[in-house]
């Protein structure tokens, strides 16, 4: 994935949230130095120019970096927040980075959201050590990568939480989705009261090949657009599947049953979108059973890659 | 052909069995290895192996399904109830016996969908579901299955 726009800032444009927590801050042509009062927590500020729209495409985050050494190990990053205007789009916490030496770090931002008012980066600090020395972090340069991926639209209904939590499914799917280049885009969550639709008849859980019941469940797509998917998340199916891709024409989507990995997700809106499955742990498509992944996050083939950019229900950037 | 058990298990492991094709190449001596796979802690994978055992050419394989009906794990009942439709007449009564009373809508949807030849004190209860369901679905099926069945 080639990165469409990056944007960086220097160190020494950096503003301190509690200036009164720190004894000293010091900007100079190199980076900004900071030492922290002993004992101390602080957020640093970094707001970075932001390019939204590169020739006629509005950008999509792709993840911050930051360049900075620590005076000691009593001095670190423990939270990396990343901001679009007001809204937090990524959220690292329990960091505890304290490189020696100026280290370049990557922060991840999943789901590759839109850009729309301006990228901030709001770094976590602590200082614990008993001398300015130790208590001291040097920032010289902070940054935002932007690109342009392919989107898939997802919208869940839910009649059955699953056992492994939604959020968790839907992160796992973006490991495996985003670096092939497809971001997973949630764009509405509903709870359906369906108890009669809760353990679904999927038949043989045939591509093309639907029951009475699951025409029925695939009807419910409220605020989903024709190319967007609609995971149902239910109780059981009926034959016990993890899930069913089997959808009628013209409503794609795919059901998964409460006992789901946290790779099922991926793997059915795979196969919605056109994959069958493949002989290999290491990858999504395992027709083993994705509980069998030995590599996680598992991997999608370039010829799978390539049948998924096929797929209307991708949509280009 | 007799078939290991960390075989049975990555068959069951996929997403979607194939069931139909995994039954086909099972034999009497694979009904040990359903057995323990039923057991299985992985409740996914101890459903998937109820209902293999449903379609296992051994009549005693049919045993695996009556005893999930009496699991305390409600997926285990679930897969019971779906697996109930390849049973014979006679072990389909005994199932719907032990799942007909669940307080689970979608249990006694499929338990009521399965049957063929309904014993008389499953009409019973057929008839008591048919106007005392709180689910529209179990009360017409029950009703449709008074009328079609002998
Ligand atoms: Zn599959």
């Amino acid at each position: 994935m080639a990165i469409t726009e990056a944007m960086w800032v220097h160190g020494h444009a950096m503003r301190v949230e509690y200036p009164d927590r720190l004894s000293s801050t010091w900007r100079a042509g190199f980076y900004v130095r900071t030492v922290g009062k002993p004992n101390s927590t602080n957020w640093f500020h970094f707001a970075v120019p932001t390019t939204v729209i590169v020739k006629n495409k509005r950008q999509m985050v792709d993840s911050v970096m930051l360049r900075f050494r620590a005076g000691s190990n009593h001095a670190s990053v423990t939270n990396v927040h990343v901001y679009d205007g007001p809204t937090r789009i990524a959220t690292h916490d329990g960091l505890d980075i304290s490189p020696s030496g100026f280290e370049f770090h990557r922060f991840n931002v999943a789901g590759k959201p839109d850009v729309l008012w301006g990228i901030g980066i709001s770094i976590g600090v602590k200082f614990s050590g008993t001398t300015d020395a130790q208590n001291t972090l040097e920032f010289s340069s902070a940054g935002c990568d932007f690109n342009l991926f392919e989107t898939v639209r997802l919208h869940f209904k839910v009649l059955t939480a699953p056992d492994i939590a939604i959020d968790t499914m839907l992160d796992s799917m973006r490991q495996v989705y985003e670096p092939a280049g497809f971001r997973v885009v949630r764009a509405s969550d509903e709870n359906l009261n369906l108890p009669d639709l809760n353990v679904v008849d999927v038949g043989q859980c045939r591509r093309g090949q639907t029951t009475d019941e699951q025409d029925t469940l695939f009807a419910n797509r409220n605020n989903a657009g024709a190319n967007d998917v609609v995971v149902y998340f239910v109780d059981a199916t009926s034959p016990p599947y993890n899930g069913c891709a089997a959808h009628p024409t013209g409503q794609p989507g795919a059901v998964v049953a409460s006992g789901a990995t946290r790779w099922t997700l991926g793997h059915e809106v795979g196969h919605v979108l056109g994959l069958s499955h493949v002989n290999n742990n290491d990858q999504l498509m395992t027709g083993n059973g994705t509980s069998s992944i030995t590599n996680p996050p598992p991997d999608l083939a370039t010829s799978e890659i390539t049948t998924m950019r096929n797929s209307n229900l991708t949509i280009n950037p | 052909m007799a078939m290991t058990l960390e075989q049975l298990r990555i068959l069951l492991s996929n997403e979607e069995p194939d069931y139909i094709k995994i039954a086909a190449s099972l034999d009497a001596s694979d009904t040990a290895h359903i057995k323990q796979l039923a057991a299985d802690q992985d409740e996914m994978l101890a459903s998937k192996a109820v209902y293999l055992a449903s379609l296992a050419v051994d009549p005693t394989a049919s045993d695996i399904v009556i005893d999930a009906a009496d699991s305390d794990r409600k997926r285990i009942k679930i897969s019971a109830a779906s697996a109930n439709a390849n049973l014979s007449d006679s072990k389909k009564n005994r199932v719907a016996e032990k799942l007909i009373d669940c307080d689970d809508v979608s249990i006694q949807k499929l338990v009521v969908r399965s049957l063929s030849k309904p014993s008389a004190a499953i009409k019973t209860k057929l008839r008591k579901l048919s106007t005392d369901s709180s689910s529209q679905v179990v009360r017409n099926l029950c009703t449709d299955k008074l009328k079609t069945t002998p």
